[in-house]
C-alpha cells in the first residue's frame, strides 16, 4: 500500500494530528512487515508484540531499535503532537534506510 | 556520502525524543528538589556516610523499585495460565482438539513463551503443552525419557504403560504398587476404580496425604484432563500469592517515592466536592476524621482544603488494606479483581518511576552526591536539565537493543530449564539477572570520544564519563523498558479476562463518549477502558484503538468488546470529563457498609447515579438505572420498575453495538434505560 502524501499533508495542515498518526503508525508497520517477509516470507502482522519479536529474530539493528521504539510508543502516553513527532521521525527513519 | 557516526544518529534521535516532550524538563527540575532535600536529609542523619556509600544506597533503592516492575510483569503469564485452565474447564471439547492438534504441531508450540502467542488457541495450545510436559516430567520420571514427542502423547503413552508404570509411580510415592491392579484392570469402570482409590487411600493418616494420592489416580483413570482441577487450585494459589506482594511493594514504593500522600488527599477532596464525604472516612484518621470536619471543607479554596487534608488522610490505613497478607487471604477478592487492583497501582507507579529515573540520572549528571557531602551550594537551571536529558536519551536506542537482546535471551535460557517449584514464592528465582557490562563497555569501545568532546561543551559542569553515565543510565532504564511490556501484558491479560470468562467482573469494557443512540460510533484514537472490579472505585486505563482491535481480532477474530455501562455517571457535568481516578483500594468492611447504606437511599445525594453506580460490586445487583425495562417486568404504583443489566458490545471497527445471546451477536437497538421515576437521566 502506498503512503497518500497528499492527503497526510491534508489532515496535517488542518491539525488532525491523531488521523494523521494513525496513518503513519499504518505505513510504519507495512514497511517493517515488508522488511520482516524478506528474510520470513510466512510473517503476516498480527500485533505489535508479534511485529517486535519478529523485527528482532530477523531486521539488521538499525530497523530492530526502530521497531522497538515503535513497540514502546504504542504504549507511552504522548500528546498527539508529540507522537506524530515521533512517528515522523522514526518514519524517515525506515524510509531512509531502504 | 557522508555517513554519520552511531553517536551522531542517537544524539540526533536524542534530541528528538526531548524535543517531542517539552514539558519534561520543567517537571524533573521540579522533582530535582524533593531529591536534594532527600539526600540533604540523608546526610543529616548520618553525617560520617561516603560519597561510595551514599551512591551504593541509591543503586540498591533503584535495585529494589526496579524488582517491583519485574515483578509485576511475570505475573501476566501466570495469569494467563488461569484463564487457559478455566476456559479449558468449561469447555471439555477444546482440551480434546487442542490435544489432539499438539500431536503434530508440538515443535512449534515447544519453542514458545506467553509472549509469543498471537490467538487465544496458542495460549491455550501452549499451556496444555507445559501442563502434558509437567504432567510426564512427574509420573515418568525414572521411567522414560521426557522428549516434545513424549509430552504430548501423554495420555496415550500412560494407558500403554499403565499396569509397569503405576506399579513403578505408586510404589515409590506411596508404597502402593499394587494399586497397579486395579487401575490396569479393564473389566472395572471409572466410578468403580475410584472407589478402590479410596480404600486405598484410608491407609494415610493425613488428609494431605490422602489428597495426593487420589489426585494422583484420577490421572491414570481418567488422563491428563483430570489435572485441570488441581491445576486450577495450585495456580489460583500461586496468582493469588504473587498478585498480592506485587501489589503490596508497589504501594509500598509509592509511599517511599512520596506519592501516596498526594493521591490520597486529592482523592478525599473529590470525595468532598462530589457530595459523599463519607466514603473517604475509612482513609482518615485523627481527630478530624469526622463527617462533620469534611463536609465543612466543601466549598473552600483547593489549597485549603489540600492543607486542611495533609493531617486526615491516612497513608498507614491505605498500606493495612493493601497489605500481602490482606490481599493474599481469598475472602479478600476475586483473583480477577486482585488483577485489576495491581493493573491499577502499577500504572500509578510506572509513571512516577520514569520521573523518578530522570530525577536519579541527575544525581550523576549534576554530581548531587559529591556536593551534598561537600556541603556544596547546588544550584540547577531549567536549561541544564534539558541538556542532561538530551544526553541522557543517546542511551536509549542502544540500551533499547541491549535490554531487548537480553530478554529473548533468558527467555530463550528458561526454556531449557526445569520450571521452577510452583508453590515457590521466591521472587529472585523468578526475576531474570544479567550484567550491564556489556552495554557499558559496548557504549564506551563506540562512542567515548565522540560522547566526551559534545557533552564537554553542552554540560561543561558535569564530568561526562560515558562508562558511569552508561551504569547509571542502564540501571535506570531497565524498568522503565520492562514497563512496556507490563502494560501490554497488563492490558491483554484484563482484556483475555472479560472476554474469556463470564461474571468476573460486575460490569468492564470500553468507555464511550456518551451513550449509544443507535449510530454507528467514531471512536477516538485513545480508547478508555473502565472495569467495576468490587473495589472502591472504578479502575479505567487507556489504550491505543488500534492496538486493542490488532489484539482482540487475534484473539478472537474479531474486534467486538463490551461496553463500559454508566461511564456517564463519572462525568463532570460542567467538563463534561470522566473525574478521575487517584485511589483505587480494596473495601473495607467500614467502606461496604457505608456503600450499602448510600445506595439504599441515592436520591438524597448530590450525584445518585454516581453513589448507585460505586455500589455495583456485583454482576448479580446491577443499580437500576443501568438495567433496561423488561417487557415481561410488573410495574405498579408501589413497586419500583425492575429491569435486566444487558452487556452491550461494540465493533471497534465499523462502531456498531450488539447484544450476546448463545455465542452470537445481535444487533442493538437503544431502549429507554429503567430506574426509579425520581431521578430518571
Amino acid at each position: 500500500m502506498t503512503f497518500n502524501k497528499k492527503i497526510f499533508e491534508l489532515n496535517f495542515k488542518s491539525q488532525n494530528y491523531s488521523y494523521c498518526a494513525e496513518m503513519l503508525r499504518s505505513e510504519i508497520i507495512n514497511i517493517l512487515t515488508e522488511k520482516i517477509k524478506l528474510k520470513n516470507p510466512q510473517f503476516a502482522y498480527k500485533t505489535v508484540r508479534d511485529l517486535k519479536n519478529n523485527a528482532t529474530k530477523y531486521l539488521s539493528e538499525k530497523d530492530q531499535g526502530v521497531c522497538i521504539e515503535f513497540y514502546n510508543l504504542n504504549f507511552d502516553e504522548l500528546s498527539s503532537e508529540s507522537e506524530l513527532y515521533t512517528l515522523l521521525n522514526l518514519y524517515n527513519e525506515l524510509i531512509l534506510s531502504e | 556520502m557522508y555517513k554519520p557516526t552511531f553517536f551522531e544518529i542517537n544524539l540526533n534521535h536524542a534530541k528528538d525524543r526531548v524535543t517531542s516532550k517539552p514539558t519534561e524538563a520543567y517537571y524533573v527540575h521540579k522533582y530535582l528538589r524533593s531529591i536534594i532535600h532527600r539526600l540533604s536529609k540523608m546526610k543529616k542523619e548520618n553525617p560520617e556516610i561516603t560519597e561510595q556509600e551514599m551512591k551504593e544506597k541509591l543503586f540498591q533503592e533503584i535495585d529494589d523499585y526496579s524488582t517491583t516492575v519485574f515483578e509485576i510483569s511475570f505475573v501476566f503469564s501466570e495469569y494467563i495460565e488461569y484463564i487457559a485452565n478455566q476456559y479449558l474447564r468449561a469447555h471439555p471439547d477444546k482440551y480434546k482438539e487442542l490435544s489432539e492438534k499438539l500431536k503434530t504441531s508440538y515443535n512449534d508450540i515447544s519453542k514458545l513463551h506467553y509472549s509469543d502467542c498471537t490467538s487465544f488457541d496458542e495460549y491455550l495450545s501452549l499451556y496444555l503443552y507445559n501442563t502434558k510436559r509437567e504432567l510426564f516430567n512427574y509420573f515418568f520420571e525414572g521411567y522414560m525419557k521426557g522428549t516434545p514427542e513424549n509430552y504430548v502423547n501423554f495420555d496415550e503413552l500412560l494407558q500403554e504403560n499403565i499396569k509397569p508404570l503405576s506399579s513403578f509411580y505408586f510404589g515409590d510415592r506411596f508404597s502402593l504398587p499394587q494399586v497397579a491392579d486395579v487401575l490396569a484392570d479393564k473389566s472395572l469402570d471409572p466410578s468403580k476404580k475410584i472407589a478402590k482409590m479410596k480404600e486405598f487411600s484410608t491407609w494415610y493418616k493425613l488428609p494431605s496425604e490422602r489428597k495426593a494420592f487420589l489426585n494422583d489416580a484420577k490421572i491414570f483413570i481418567y488422563g491428563s484432563q483430570a489435572n485441570l482441577s488441581t491445576d486450577s487450585e495450585i495456580l489460583e494459589n500461586l496468582l493469588r500469592k504473587d498478585l498480592a506482594r506485587s501489589t503490596a511493594k508497589t504501594v509500598q514504593n509509592l509511599d517511599d517515592l512520596g506519592e501516596l500522600k498526594g493521591f490520597l488527599v486529592s482523592e478525599v477532596s473529590q470525595l468532598i466536592s462530589l457530595g459523599f464525604p463519607e466514603y473517604a472516612l475509612p482513609l482518615c484518621e485523627g481527630p478530624n476524621a469526622n463527617l462533620q470536619f469534611l463536609s465543612s471543607l466543601k466549598g473552600q479554596e483547593n489549597w485549603r482544603i489540600n492543607k486542611s487534608l495533609e493531617d486526615v488522610v491516612s497513608v498507614d490505613k491505605l498500606k493495612t488494606l493493601h497489605s500481602e497478607y490482606a490481599l493474599s487471604s481469598p475472602k479478600s477478592m476475586p483473583i480477577e479483581s486482585l488483577l485489576a487492583l495491581n493493573s491499577f497501582w502499577s500504572n500509578r507507579y510506572i509513571k512516577s518511576l520514569d520521573t523518578y529515573s530522570e530525577g536519579m540520572f541527575a544525581v550523576d549528571h549534576f554530581d548531587i552526591i559529591h556536593k551534598i557531602i561537600a556541603g556544596e551550594r547546588i544550584d540547577i537551571s531549567k536549561e541544564e536539565v534539558n541538556d542532561m536529558l538530551i544526553k541522557m536519551n543517546t542511551f536509549y536506542r542502544p540500551a533499547c537493543i541491549f535490554l531487548e537482546k537480553c530478554q529473548r535471551d533468558a527467555d530463550a535460557d528458561a526454556l531449557n530449564k526445569e520450571a521452577v517449584d510452583v508453590n515457590d514464592a521466591n521472587v529472585e528465582e523468578k526475576i531474570v539477572r544479567f550484567s550491564y557490562e556489556p552495554f557499558i563497555d559496548l557504549m564506551n569501545n563506540r562512542d567515548a570520544a565522540e560522547y566526551k568532546s559534545t557533552f564537554d561543551k553542552m554540560c561543561p559542569n558535569s564530568k561526562n564519563d560515558i562508562r558511569e553515565d552508561a551504569d547509571w543510565y542502564i540501571r535506570l532504564f531497565n524498568p522503565i523498558y520492562s514497563s512496556y511490556s507490563m502494560k501490554d501484558y497488563n492490558i491483554n491479560s484484563i482484556i483475555a479476562s472479560i472476554e474469556n470468562s463470564t461474571n468476573n467482573f460486575a460490569n468492564a469494557g470500553i468507555i464511550l463518549d456518551k451513550p449509544y443512540d443507535g449510530s454507528p460510533v467514531e471512536l477516538p484514537n485513545i480508547i478508555g477502558i473502565g472495569v467495576d472490579a468490587g473495589l472502591t472505585s472504578p479502575v479505567r486505563f487507556h489504550i491505543k484503538k488500534s492496538v486493542l482491535i490488532d489484539f482482540l481480532k487475534s484473539l478472537n477474530g474479531n474486534a467486538i468488546v463490551p461496553i463500559y455501562a454508566g461511564a456517564e455517571d463519572f462525568k463532570n457535568p460542567d467538563t463534561g470529563k470522566l473525574y478521575p481516578v487517584h485511589i483505587v483500594s480494596p473495601l473495607s468492611d467500614k467502606h461496604k457498609s457505608i456503600i450499602k447504606k448510600a445506595s439504599r437511599n441515592p436520591e438524597l445525594y448530590d450525584n445518585p447515579n454516581l453513589i448507585s453506580h460505586l455500589g455495583f460490586l456485583s454482576p448479580k445487583a446491577p443499580p437500576q438505572h443501568l438495567c433496561e425495562n423488561d417487557d415481561n417486568t410488573t410495574t405498579s404504583k408501589s413497586k419500583k420498575r425492575k429491569g435486566n443489566f444487558v452487556v452491550k458490545y461494540l465493533d471497534l471497527e465499523t462502531g456498531v453495538a450488539y447484544t450476546k445471546s448463545n455465542d452470537s451477536y445481535d444487533k442493538y437497538e437503544p431502549t429507554p434505560i429503567g430506574g426509579d421515576s425520581e431521578h430518571d437521566i
